[in-house]
């Protein structure tokens, strides 16, 4: 800094020299970089932390300046102008030769410093510059002469970031979302790693606040990034399940930086804003998110994270005073959207491998037989040392009470298969989810609002199961009543409905079946078809071109169908096999159950659920999107 | 239907959850009728005075989306509950928080009415957990009985529609005690259709009643249902602690609202209190109704016979500037003001009509009018704030025959017209002295 500098800006509270620079897109001379901050006063901060600060700068071809403050000596003056803070000039002692720079020194410290405060500063300190990106342009580091040992085991980064299984690397610039997925290979696992790259794909959306539940936007598109700029970012994920976390080395030391550093940090120009990513902080919501899909979702305490923002093109984007991230206005509510949206591409992914795990790790218990009582007895503890079992008590005797009716139906009705296993085993995980969120500070209505998700998680399941009112049904009362309950959703969305089957005076094909659930797996379908469509043709032109195709059929061995197609992006590259699987799902803010639901109703009612391929029924050649055709058991 | 349709439904695909709620509304003397959704959507009948809909919000089980669940809902009120009238959805769930995003997906709905307000009770509060049965019936009402009371302006009318109904119903009964007084078991009902057919006579005679028994009875009927009205807090109420709850409601409802009314406000208030449109049954030739200035009074035959031109008549007589002839903002109009009596006996003789000129509100002159002129409140007319100008000097005689083809725009409401016909009459009943002041 030049004297002026010094004078003018730097002792300054409250100067925007820095925001003016930034705005008329002044760079350092040096290092081509934008100035960071907004209101001038990050600097007074270090006047917590101790008594006596001094400050050595020296500017190209300039006198070193040297500031020395010495608050014993301010405090003690009784008004504000008998207290002058001077800056001496010398000749370069510190900054010889053609050195430039600034160095603060700080002592009498406030408080004493403790081996795990230098290791947590030492975490901050070396995450101010991305890990990630552009490592070689910015470094900071932390040396504690006197106490290296403090600080000598402390893991190093780069390692730390080897040893993720998933890597998902992304870009979203113009409305393209082009990114890179990889699994790698799992020590101790005979499983191959796998590669997906993809380029000017869509980028799915979570729904925003107040959403009216993914009927609003649901794709990014150039819009959304006004003020922000290009995002791109990746994730290193990794598992802590028990079979494969007791497989790897060094568990401890990944697990214990995981718990310090864990979450997903955002860095402009490289330099990070807090506090995203810090552990107090879940900016994304991940680890309530994850109650009611804990295999699915990605928590905070097995990902690192980095989102990268330009500082020149994020002008949206402001920072608080308080270092407590961006000013929630829309620029960071869509920030937020498109990280939990390329989160979700990752997820989707991810839940290929994360199945093949589960089939190599699986241990095949009897879901008859799993306790929930302690993972329900822990969470009740929890609920009661922070004082707010009330709160919680409906929801979490009816989960208990719910699972338990679960097993008891299973078990008097001898069924076994439907994937019934894995929602056992997802529930618990659930409410032990829950348990660790709240434990660890979660807010509480966001809490209860996950505790009731996960109620409603298996209340549905008790329901389907339950129902057994199976009567004999026309094929054309069941497309009715879809019809019927959805025109709002056609309406709305601009669908055009095509059924040539309603057209005709005949009923169609009979069955026997609850009627209620096939119409609820029916709307299943539709429900997805609809989401598709969207995705398919965001713009509803018009005359629309999304369109929704359900007819009968008899084009199946084993008896009459329905068959539901449109012209939406199909299943693209899943296998049926985990189209159906519970959890299984590609929308950001999906649960996973529809189509679980729907083949389980079709299951139930001794009929069946397929995706037949192209040209293996007779439809239309415009419906070339996804194609689902329930079969129903045939009357004898 | 005869027999009244229900007020309050509830919807669920539960029947255990749905009779705990039925009791618990019975619990609080609330009516309700309940609706088992099964495959059958069939039997739903429309209910178009329904004012609240409880509806358990996951009906299809295994329906999995949210907005799947919402247009489960919004189809059963467009097609099949069919509301006219102002309504609250109460929700009946386990997802209480679903309750602002089902009033938002409902803004689809077309051709009826939209609700006013969707509030949520949740199930895992009320309903035990094992058997799904209501835990306190009486903490479920009090529950549902604070949620209606929370929307004080709607509850407060609600009160007072329920307050008319019973009224209704008191006027119903006191009928029947009268015919019960005079009539065995046997002969009740052709007691009950005397006792009717004389109400009917006195009101407008006998030879009138046949022409439209149910309009003469409901005159004969009308006053003894206003003073019903008039009257029912203090017969109806005898419970000194639902009356307090009621005053408290009332009082609620008017206290946090600003007495302040708009022009258009106003406008369409005095439409709303004054104004009977063309579908009201009983427009035509009536008394009050407002009808277009018959061929032979208008255009060049307007001079001759009233004696003025238009635009003179319009701006000396009639308080109006700016008036021109073609623009469907003005118009010339003859309003009916034949006696009552003589109207609702039929009496012979030409029906009596009073020129008037409807024109827009910012129209009416300034200043002193002619103590003839009688000027209505602003009222709503195609969407703008008109006037009408009634003067008490241009009138006109209709025998019956030449009122089969007038073309009748609105009816001024009774107490309008009542203010109008006593003006008109007391300019032509006012008094004149022959005086002498000194020069």
């Amino acid at each position: 800094m030049t004297l002026d500098v010094l004078r003018s800006v730097w002792l300054v509270p409250g100067n925007d020299h820095r925001r003016k620079q930034r705005l008329s897109e002044k760079r350092t001379a040096k290092h081509k970089r934008l100035p960071l901050g907004e209101k001038g006063l990050g600097r007074f901060a270090v006047h917590k932390l101790g008594n006596r600060i001094t400050l050595v700068t020296r500017a190209r071809n300039s006198d070193e300046c040297i500031v020395d403050i010495d608050w014993n000596e301010l405090i003690a003056q009784p008004y504000l102008d008998q207290a002058p803070v001077t800056i001496k000039i010398r000749a370069p002692e510190r900054f010889t030769g053609n050195k430039t720079g600034t160095w603060i020194s700080v002592r009498e410290l406030r408080v004493d410093w403790s081996r795990g405060e230098v290791r947590r500063l030492h975490n901050q300190i070396t995450s101010i510059c991305s890990p990630f990106e552009e490592p070689n342009e910015f470094q900071a580091v932390l040396h504690v002469p006197r106490h290296k040992d403090w600080v000598a085991d402390l893991p190093n980064v780069p390692d730390i970031l080897d040893r993720a299984i998933w890597k998902f690397r992304f870009r979203l610039g113009n409305g393209r979302f082009d990114w890179s997925y990889e699994f790698r290979q799992v020590p101790g696992f005979n499983l191959d790693g796998r590669n997906v790259e993809k380029s000017g794909d869509r980028l799915l959306l979570s729904p925003g606040t107040g959403d009216d539940r993914m009927e609003k936007r649901i794709m990014a598109d150039e819009k959304i990034l006004e003020g922000i700029g290009v995002v791109s970012g990746e994730f290193y994920v990794y598992d802590r399940d028990r079979e494969i976390r007791q497989r790897l080395p060094n568990i401890g030391l990944l697990e214990h930086y995981l718990d310090e550093a864990g979450g997903v940090r955002v860095y402009r120009d490289g330099i990070r804003v807090y506090n995203y990513g810090e552990s107090g902080d879940d900016w994304l919501g991940l680890d309530l998110r994850r109650v009611n899909a804990p295999t699915h979702r990605i928590s905070r305490n097995i990902i690192l994270g980095a989102i990268h923002i330009s500082l020149k093109e994020s002008i949206g984007l402001v920072e608080k005073t308080n270092r407590e991230g961006f000013v929630e206005n829309e620029a960071c509510v869509q920030l937020r959207r498109i990280v939990l949206g390329a989160l979700a591409a990752l997820e989707g992914e991810r839940q290929n491998d994360k199945e093949r795990l589960r089939q190599l790790t699986e241990n095949p218990t009897d879901p008859v037989t799993r306790k929930i009582e302690k993972p329900i007895q822990e969470l009740r503890r929890e609920l009661e040392r922070q004082g707010v079992r009330g709160k919680f008590e409906s929801y979490v005797s009816k989960i208990e009470n719910d699972y338990r009716s679960m097993q008891e139906t299973l078990l008097s009705a001898g069924m076994s298969g439907l994937n019934l296993a894995v929602v056992f085993h997802e529930v618990e995980r659930g409410v032990r989810a829950l348990h660790q969120a709240i434990s660890e500070g979660a807010d509480m209505e966001s809490a209860a609002r996950q505790a009731r998700d996960l109620m409603r998680l298996l209340d549905g399941f008790t329901t389907l199961l339950r129902r057994d009112s199976k009567q004999q049904h026309s094929g054309k009362k069941l497309v009715k009543a879809a019809r019927q309950f959805n025109v709002l959703r056609f309406r709305h969305h601009h669908i055009r409905f095509i059924c040539p089957f309603l057209e005709k005076d005949e009923d169609g094909f009979r069955s026997r079946f609850a009627f209620s659930l096939i119409l609820g797996a029916l709307n299943n379908l539709i429900d997805n078809a609809l989401y598709w469509l969207r995705v398919r043709w965001p713009v509803p032109n018009e005359p629309s071109k999304r369109k929704l195709y359900v007819d009968v059929s008899d084009g199946f061995e084993p008896g009459q169908a329905i068959v539901v197609a449109d012209n939406g992006v199909g299943f693209e590259r899943d296998a049926p096999a985990n189209l159906v699987r519970p959890f299984f799902t590609r929308k950001p803010d999906g649960m996973g159950l529809g189509l679980y639901y729907a083949n389980l109703a079709m299951e139930l009612n001794d009929g069946q659920l397929v995706f037949p391929q192209p040209g293996e029924i007779d439809i239309p050649d415009e419906f070339n999107g996804a194609v689902v055709a329930l079969i129903f058991k045939e009357m004898k | 239907m005869i027999l009244p349709t229900p007020r309050v439904i509830a919807i669920d695909d539960d029947l255990t959850h749905l009779a705990g709620l039925t009791e618990g509304l019975n619990w609080c003397g609330t009516a309700c009728s309940p609706i088992h959704f099964t495959d059958d959507m069939g039997n739903i009948q429309p209910c178009p005075h329904v004012r609240v809909i409880f509806a358990d919000l996951n009906l299809i089980p295994g329906q999995n989306s949210p907005s799947g669940n919402f247009s489960t809902i919004g189809s059963l009120i467009e097609d099949k509950i069919r509301p006219s009238g102002p309504y609250f959805i109460i929700l009946w769930t386990i997802n209480p928080e679903e309750a602002d995003k089902l009033h938002e997906f409902l803004k689809r709905l077309s051709n009826v009415m939209k609700p006013l307000a969707v509030q949520a009770l949740d199930k895992t509060h009320y309903l035990e957990t094992t058997s799904g049965k209501v835990k306190s019936t009486e903490k479920l009402a009090k529950a549902i009985q604070k949620m209606i009371a929370g929307e004080t302006q709607v509850a407060a009318l609600f009160d007072w529609e329920t307050r008319t109904s019973d009224a209704a119903a008191d006027t119903v009964s006191s009928i029947l005690k009268l015919a019960a007084a005079t009539a065995t078991d046997e002969d009740r009902a052709e007691e009950i259709g005397r006792l009717l057919a004389n109400l009917a006579a006195g009101a407008v005679g006998n030879e009138h009643v046949e022409k439209d028994p149910f309009q003469v009875v409901n005159a004969a009927l009308l006053p003894i249902l206003a003073d019903r009205i008039a009257s029912i807090h203090s017969q109806s109420i005898d419970q000194q602690q639902q009356q307090q709850q009621q005053q408290q409601l009332w009082q609620n409802a008017l206290a946090t609202v600003k007495q302040t009314l708009s022009l258009d406000e106003a406008t369409k208030l005095n439409s709303l209190l004054h104004i009977a449109p063309l579908m009201d049954k009983g427009v035509g030739t009536e008394r009050g109704t407002v009808i277009t200035l018959p061929k032979e009074f208008s255009g060049k035959s307007f001079e001759p016979y009233f004696g003025l031109p238009q635009e003179t008549a319009s701006e000396k007589q009639f308080w109006c500037k700016d008036f021109k002839e073609n623009d469907v903002r003005f118009r010339w109009v003859l309003v009916q003001t034949q006696a009552a009596c003589d109207y609702a006996q039929t009496q012979p003789g030409p029906a009596p009509f009073h020129l008037g000129l409807y024109l827009p509100a910012e129209k009416a002159r300034k200043g002193t009018p002619p103590a003839a002129l009688w000027s209505s409140p602003s009222f709503e007319l195609q969407g703008e704030a008109r006037l009408l100008h009634v003067n008490a000097r241009f009138q006109v005689s209709l025998p019956s025959t030449k009122r089969t083809d007038v073309q009748p725009l609105f009816r001024l409401r009774e107490q309008l017209l009542n203010d109008m016909i006593y003006r008109l009459h007391s300019h032509g009943a006012r008094p004149g002295i022959i005086s002498f002041r000194e020069s």
